[in-house]
């Protein structure tokens, strides 16, 4: 049962090519036409700000979850996110390379327009985010307090009126 | 332009108003035990190279060897190169609106704003304000927090909750400024003036769901407000109304509105004894309906024939009818006529909840015939119910479907515990049985044959003794069979 599968071929930031069963790659949103385009032809598509690590867990992830049904098209109402929870293999799967190749996951599923990928990923981050003071969001983040006193004094006097 | 000096905004902005990630010094992302907020990763890992060395064991011999040691590879050489890469904005505006969609926009957005510069733009965004709880604990109640807000937050507001805000001039001024207010609540509002209603009713066109419980709007203002926007209502509450007379003309008005589903008139001081209204004509103005509140009032049908009745589409979507009379005057004018019960839910198939606490005997002959088949939540207590038959095998028309019953000073208890417990193991999650006179053997039946049950109230119960008289939740629903068991045969 060797059927030969359509394949298309990924270069990455380092050169690398990757063939992705074309079954697969149809999580790529927009790309997929494009992707079907390059379907036969030898030279592989270079997307230089993916590199090998993330495409590799792109791979795994769009695997994993190849028989998804599609999310609904053309959602009009687009603060009604579902908020439905991150499943636990995913939660795992997201977070177990650390802050940095989520962050580059992200990227990646946004170029690539990987819709259900970047659902869950913005919302692995947006857990870490909601319940937490502004010191320890910094914090989580790594994030810089650009502020000047007078700017600090001049935000906190205009979210005066939420006491927290 | 390089990823590096690509902002959060996605546009180059001054380096000092960047915001900055290091991954090398950085906390590792926080696991489960981020919700303490004593939890430091630092104190369990001492230095990042250990976990990807551990990566790289673990990786051994499965198959997701391969992508582990090219990923702890990666992350080394990103350890050096310090910068997290950036987000484009729209992805850090869906992160915030994630968080936005699961707390609300409050406080999260106004502690966002005391990050740094770029969370702090970010967290301006109108798109994030659409739906603004205002009843939050914390929030000052000055008229001029509102005023401040909707002239810089709430441009794109669409839903509003006001309750229990004084709000003697502000309300025009929101109004003016949140043109696409779909949603508003406003119950337990104070000083709501007519004046403000008027600037609701003109300058948002979009509203479609309003809520007035318990405040002092008059019919009126109402009734003006209803015509000039009923093409888009879909849900209204003036419950608890101490000022709305007129009622039969405020019913007429709501009349109007296709495309209601949700309608809560209950609890209006000012109503004549009996209000009489066109039971069909409603049906037909209103075939959308869900859900209809109207406890606490009595009501009559105006006459129709049979046919006319027949004829009716009735409310083929109704799932909610709540028609109670808490106000303790059993026997006296709470019946509600055969006719009006029969003729609002003779269509409703899709029927889930039918509150009817408090009504007399009578209304319980026509539950019998009702066309809803899988009645979910019955509430029939506070009724004075003490013949032989009193329920007509409603239980046993609906034992396979209810997960909830209201059963609360009803005096015998144990004919609906018969009915309910003649058959297989049920549903049921929730009994209500308030200073009921239920018994320890059909406790413990209904224990027996109810293997969901998760919210059991026993309070006031005179025939149980004292320590077991409380409300039994979740787990504790386990201390109760125990307490029972404990107690033998009696």
């Amino acid at each position: 049962m060797n059927k030969i599968v359509p394949q298309i071929k990924l270069e990455t930031y380092e050169k690398e090519v990757f063939e992705i069963d074309l079954d697969i790659a149809k999580k790529f949103g927009k790309l997929v036409p494009v992707l079907q385009e390059l379907l036969n032809d030898d030279k592989p598509l270079t997307i230089k700000t993916i590199n090998s690590g993330t495409l590799k867990k792109i791979i795994t992830w769009c695997t994993y979850h190849k028989d998804d049904p599609l999310p609904p098209e053309d959602d009009d109402n687009k603060m009604k996110h579902s908020t439905e929870e991150v499943s636990s293999w995913d939660d795992k799967f997201l977070q177990e390379d650390g802050q940095a190749a989520l962050f580059d996951l992200i990227s990646a599923a946004h170029t690539l327009d990987i819709d259900g990928l970047l659902d869950v990923a913005c919302k692995v981050v947006a857990t870490m985010i909601k319940g937490k003071a502004p010191e320890e969001i910094r914090k989580v983040f790594n994030i810089k307090n650009d502020f000047t006193q007078q700017e600090e004094d001049q935000v906190r006097k205009e979210n005066d009126w939420c006491e927290d | 332009m390089p990823r590096q000096k690509r902002g959060i905004l996605g546009v180059k902005k001054d380096p000092k108003h960047q915001i900055l990630y290091f991954g090398n010094n950085g906390e590792e992302w926080p696991s489960d035990d981020s919700e303490d907020s004593d939890y430091l990763p630092s104190d369990l890992e001492d230095d990042q190279p250990a976990s990807s060395k551990r990566k790289k064991k673990q990786g051994k011999g499965k198959n997701k060897k391969l992508i582990l040691k090219e990923e702890s590879a990666k992350s080394n050489s990103l350890d050096i190169c310090v910068d997290l890469p950036p987000l484009p904005t729209e992805i850090w505006l869906k992160i915030f609106q994630d968080v936005v969609s699961v707390t609300g926009p409050l406080p999260f957005l106004c502690r966002a704003q005391k990050v740094c510069s770029s969370w702090k733009e970010l967290s301006e965004h109108p798109s994030l304000w659409r739906k603004v709880d205002l009843t939050y604990g914390w929030i000052k109640h000055k008229e001029e927090t509102l005023r401040w807000l909707s002239e810089n937050r709430l441009s794109q507001c669409q839903d509003i909750n006001l309750s229990n805000w004084t709000l003697s001039s502000a309300l025009s001024v929101i109004t003016e400024r949140c043109p696409h207010l779909q949603t508003v609540n406003l119950s337990h509002c104070k000083k709501l003036t007519p004046d403000g209603v008027t600037s609701l009713a003109n300058n948002c066109t979009e509203l479609r769901d309003i809520e007035f419980s318990d405040t002092s709007i008059t019919s009126t203002s109402l009734k003006e407000l209803i015509l000039k926007r009923f093409s888009k209502l879909k849900r209204i509450d003036v419950s608890c109304n101490k000022k709305l007379t007129g009622f039969t003309m405020v019913l007429d008005t709501i009349m109007k509105c296709s495309k209601l589903t949700v309608l809560d008139i209950s609890s209006l001081e000012n109503v004549p004894t009996y209000v009489t209204f066109d039971i069909e004509e409603f049906q037909k103005s209103c075939p959308k309906l869900k859900v209809l509140r109207m406890g606490n009032n009595r009501y009559k049908g105006t006459p129709k024939t049979d046919d006319e009745v027949e004829k009716s589409a009735g409310f083929p979507d109704l799932e909610e009818f709540s028609i109670p009379d808490l106000s303790g005057r059993h026997n006296m004018h709470n019946t509600i006529v055969y006719d009006v019960f029969y003729r609002i839910l003779h269509k409703s198939f899709k029927l889930k909840v039918l509150d009817i606490r408090g009504r007399c005997n009578e209304s319980y002959a026509v539950l019998d015939i009702l066309p809803a088949a899988d009645l979910e939540s019955l509430h029939v207590g506070l009724s004075s119910m003490c013949y032989d038959d009193p329920y007509m095998g409603l239980f046993l028309k609906w034992r396979h479907s209810l997960k909830t019953i209201d059963l609360s000073w009803v005096q015998n208890v144990e004919l609906a515990i018969q009915e309910l417990t003649s058959g297989p193991s049920l549903p049921l999650e929730k009994i209500q049985l308030t200073g009921s006179n239920i018994e320890y053997k059909d406790l413990r039946t209904l224990l027996k044959k109810c293997p969901k049950l998760n919210y059991v109230q026993l309070e006031s119960c005179r025939n149980l003794v004292r320590g077991i008289k409380r409300l039994y939740k979740d787990e504790d629903i386990t201390v109760l069979k125990e307490k029972i068991k404990s107690l033998g045969n009696i």
